[in-house]
């Protein structure tokens, strides 16, 4: 059994330490918000808040995320139905279409606005490396500056 | 009436409001057992008891809005509150079968505008309905009610919907009913009714469908096309797996997770037969369609006037000229971000499929033939797409699902890696056109014609036979879809026309690709039509306004892109632009491309784009279509490409096979043209102008005609 913590929340989860992060959270966790894309660690739709650092959680084997503070999508607002700044500003700015990579996106950007309150655009073309096919860019770049007040 | 959207409104109808709860509800979350039924008034529209107003959904809205959009169209013309309407769907009703199309399916950029007019009579016809059955209650005429905002009233007599529905219900459909044409909510900016769920995880595609005691399933495909499974060495076989299941040309490993599964096939020794297409690559594939080019055989899909006559005259002609050019495209992939998956529950005669589809009639068809139960006892739930581009309007995906059930007793969800869906995708077809036009002196374009050589997704995805040699899928946007005259090549002014077809079959599997046929034409012909202006000595805009003078809808397209992007005055140091004009799914799309080319690298700074797809139902859902759509034709123009190699795919993931991302996306500056004509779509209606506006644009910075994709090799 390994202990994870997601959301604030304590489990156990019956799974070989070697599993990736993103198929326990999925599978034996039920939080389908984060998205498998492509098990490469390269299209970010599985991004995860490890210890408050996006990281892609199907490159992250189960046991090093033991004892580490997880957060995905479902956790980053308090819960009780309020969104984060963050997330209003991508519905202000209608930004999903699919709607697939925007758990991971929103994730990303979560972490660019904790590390870099006041983010350029080369910040976000830095930070912002998810991707979607859908081609959401211009709106995602407008909703992180305007939840940053950069607008 | 000609305006223009201001892209910087960011006041939604909708997101304003703090009572804005409209959700989107999929099918499958149906209420729970011993709450009142739903009355009925058609198979569109249905009342709850709440008083809330139910759309069930032709077709799946894969993020291009189409479910608001229809949701509006109902709600204004049914007369109901915004706040009531919730959409689902799509249901599987033959009410449902695409006019014109003869199948359920989304595809096309139909959903609106084959469905703005039926919808319409729908509500119409509902809310006569509910007239008749208040004049009846109150005794009252018919004529002295009038419906807005969820009641019908009449002098003081007034009641919700949800009062009224039962009695309603009862009378037939109105047969040709009485449209208001209400405009309240359609031509605003709505805020779509599916993004709350999608910014916080709610959000339910085909992967996160979860059953009890479900099972997972991974597959590996032979690598080779034409490629069979000869044998699988079971000995080093993991005990995680509960079943082994072996198909023509795959195996698919069933475990109680998919790591378990995935893992454990790539720990088995696989062996597929060798294939008569073992050596073949794409540069065999090509030479292929050039040889075939060369042979001379051609079908005619597309004769107006002689064109051969007038280019052979011109050859050797003093005053005329012959200009000729040969054009190539890729092979391209999807990469929807949700990888193929399907979900599918087999107890006794009773199929339960939940998959991600565009095919809706395709995927029961296949269902049947592979279980052989009848329709009635196959369900289909479709669920939320995460894309799909064309690649889930086929089955074969759910035709594996549905294997892999046969071989347990339990719910089972298949789950393509990203490596299975990269390499065995339905392609869009790598194609070939050699182009020549004949000028005359003074620059008059006198003959055109198009020889195209290629495979045929109509006679290798969908079966059919080509039709007198030819795919019409093949010739999408090359004649006007818009209905004007001339309208042979899209709406220019030349008479003398042609579009030959030289069929060159591949092994490599083919299929729709957002814009199908137009997205290879409108570079093909867009670009030659450059080539042209540029012989003529003519701008390449003020050539094309001189084939649009009896086009004035093309016309006022072209100009309001060309004025926006302040074409032909000074631009910054360095910077250079192209322009490009369609008419593709009944819109018409003109981009003006900016670009710049720091020390040799390309670089796009600026897309203006006018279009004029009749009506927007919701601007900003069009907005939304024309940027993404040109952030994915940038991106198949600039990088991507699908190669073969002995006989398989190269390429394998995003890292191999690389899609535009956020740093390379230039501001997109979107006109929408409100023209009242016909509604045309949307979903493609960006993608085709987008290659030949950039290669135009790159010929103008560097003098360098790029004539085959994608543009990287070139720079």
């Amino acid at each position: 059994m390994v202990e994870l913590n997601v959301n604030g929340i304590a489990h156990s989860v019956d799974a070989a330490p070697e599993t990736p992060l993103l198929w326990v959270l999925r599978e034996n966790l039920g939080k389908t918000g984060t998205k498998f894309g492509c098990g490469a660690g390269v299209c970010g739709a599985c991004t995860v808040h490890l210890d408050g650092e996006a990281v892609r959680s199907c490159q992250v084997p189960l046991a090093d995320a033991e004892g580490a503070e997880i957060k995905t999508i479902e956790g980053l607002s308090s819960g009780n139905g309020d969104l984060t700044k963050l997330q209003q500003s991508w519905i202000d700015l209608q930004v999903p279409q699919c709607g697939y990579c925007q758990s991971g996106m929103i994730m990303a950007a979560a972490a660019l606005l904790k590390a870099t309150p006041k983010p350029t655009d080369d910040d976000i073309d830095a930070a912002m490396t998810n991707i979607c096919r859908c081609g959401t860019y211009s709106r995602v770049r407008a909703a992180i500056h305007r939840a940053a007040g950069t607008e | 009436m000609t305006g223009t959207i201001n892209l910087s409104r960011r006041t939604f109808l909708g997101t304003a409001a703090a009572a804005f709860v409209v959700e989107l509800r999929m099918t499958g979350s149906v209420a729970a057992q011993g709450t009142p039924q739903p009355q009925i008034l058609n198979p569109f529209i249905s009342i709850e008891q709440d008083g809330s107003v139910r759309l069930v959904a032709p077709a799946f809205d894969m993020g291009q809005g189409s479910h608001t959009s229809l949701a509006m169209i109902l709600c204004d013309e049914l007369g109901a509150r915004w706040e009531d309407v919730r959409v689902e769907g799509p249901g599987i009703n033959s009410a449902f079968i695409v006019p014109g199309v003869g199948e359920q399916a989304t595809h096309g950029s139909f959903m609106v505008r084959s469905w703005h007019d039926p919808l319409r009579k729908a509500a119409a016809s509902a809310r006569i309905k509910l007239v008749r059955a208040a004049a009846a209650r109150w005794q009252v005429p018919e004529a002295s009610c009038t419906v807005a905002d969820g009641r019908v009233v009449s002098g003081n007599n007034h009641a919700g919907f949800a009062d009224l529905a039962a009695d309603a219900a009862v009378f037939p459909d109105i047969e040709d009913p009485e449209v208001l044409g209400t405009r309240k909510l359609v031509g605003q900016p709505v805020a779509r009714i599916d993004i709350p769920a999608k910014v916080d995880g709610r959000a339910m595609f085909g992967l996160d469908v979860r059953l009890p005691n479900m099972a997972y399933a991974a597959i590996r495909q032979a690598p080779v096309f034409g490629s069979a499974l000869e044998g699988v060495d079971e000995t080093s076989l993991s005990p995680d797996v509960l079943a082994l299941v072996k198909l023509p040309d795959a195996v698919i490993a069933v475990a109680d997770t998919f790591w378990k599964a995935k893992s454990a096939l790539e720990d088995l020794d696989i062996r597929f037969s060798s294939s008569e297409n073992d050596t073949a690559t794409s540069a065999d594939l090509r030479a292929d369609r050039v040889a075939n080019l060369d042979r001379g055989e051609f079908a005619t899909p597309i004769l107006s006037g002689d064109p051969l006559s007038i280019l052979s005259a011109a050859q050797g002609s003093a005053d005329k000229s012959v200009i000729t050019a040969e054009y190539d495209t890729p092979y391209l992939a999807h990469m929807s971000m949700e990888p193929m998956n399907c979900t599918v529950h087999i107890s006794g005669n009773r199929c339960e499929i939940w998959v991600p589809t565009q095919g809706l009639s395709a995927t029961m068809q296949a269902a049947v033939t592979v279980t052989g139960f009848s329709e009635e006892n196959i369900i289909i739930h479709p669920t939320m797409p995460g894309g799909g581009f064309g690649r889930k309007y086929e089955t074969d995906f759910v035709v594996q699902a549905i294997r892999a059930a046969m071989a347990v007793d339990r719910p089972v969800q298949l789950i393509w890696t990203r490596e299975q869906d990269v390499q065995h995708d339905f392609y869009r077809p790598a194609m070939t056109a050699r182009m020549s036009a004949a000028l005359s002196k003074d620059g008059k374009l006198e003959a055109f014609v198009m020889r195209k050589s290629g495979p045929s997704i109509l006679e290798h995805t969908l079966g059919f036979p080509l039709i007198e040699g030819s795919d019409p899928i093949a010739w999408l946007g090359f004649g006007t879809q818009t209905g004007s005259a001339p309208g042979q090549l899209q709406q220019y002014d030349v008479a003398d026309v042609a579009g030959e077809f030289a069929f060159t079959p591949t092994f490599v599997p083919v299929g729709y690709w957002r814009s199908v046929g137009a997205s290879e034409n409108g570079f093909f012909i867009e670009s030659f039509i450059d080539e042209l202006a540029h012989s003529a000595g003519t701008d390449p805009y003020e050539f094309r306004r001189n084939l649009l003078r009896s086009s004035p809808r093309a016309l006022a397209v072209l100009e309001k892109a060309a004025t926006e992007a302040k074409w032909g005055q000074s631009l910054p140091n360095g910077h250079f632009q192209g322009i490009a004009l369609t008419d593709v799914v009944g819109s018409l799309v003109a981009q003006v491309i900016e670009i710049s080319v720091p020390d040799g690298k390309l670089a796009v700074n600026r897309v203006t784009v006018a279009i004029d797809c009749g009506r927007a139902v919701n601007p900003d859902s069009v907005i939304a279509q024309m940027q993404g759509g040109i952030v994915m034709g940038l991106s198949a123009a600039i990088n991507e490409r699908i190669d073969i190699e002995d006989g398989r795919t190269t390429q394998s993931n995003f890292y191999d096979y690389e899609v535009a991302g956020l740093a390379a996306t230039p501001e997109i500056d979107v006109h929408i043209i409100e023209s009242g004509e016909a509604l045309g779509g949307v979903g493609e209606a960006a993608i085709p102008a987008v290659a030949p506006a950039l290669a135009n644009a790159i010929f103008a910075a560097t003098g360098k005609r790029i004539r085959s994709l994608p543009l990287l090799d070139h720079l």
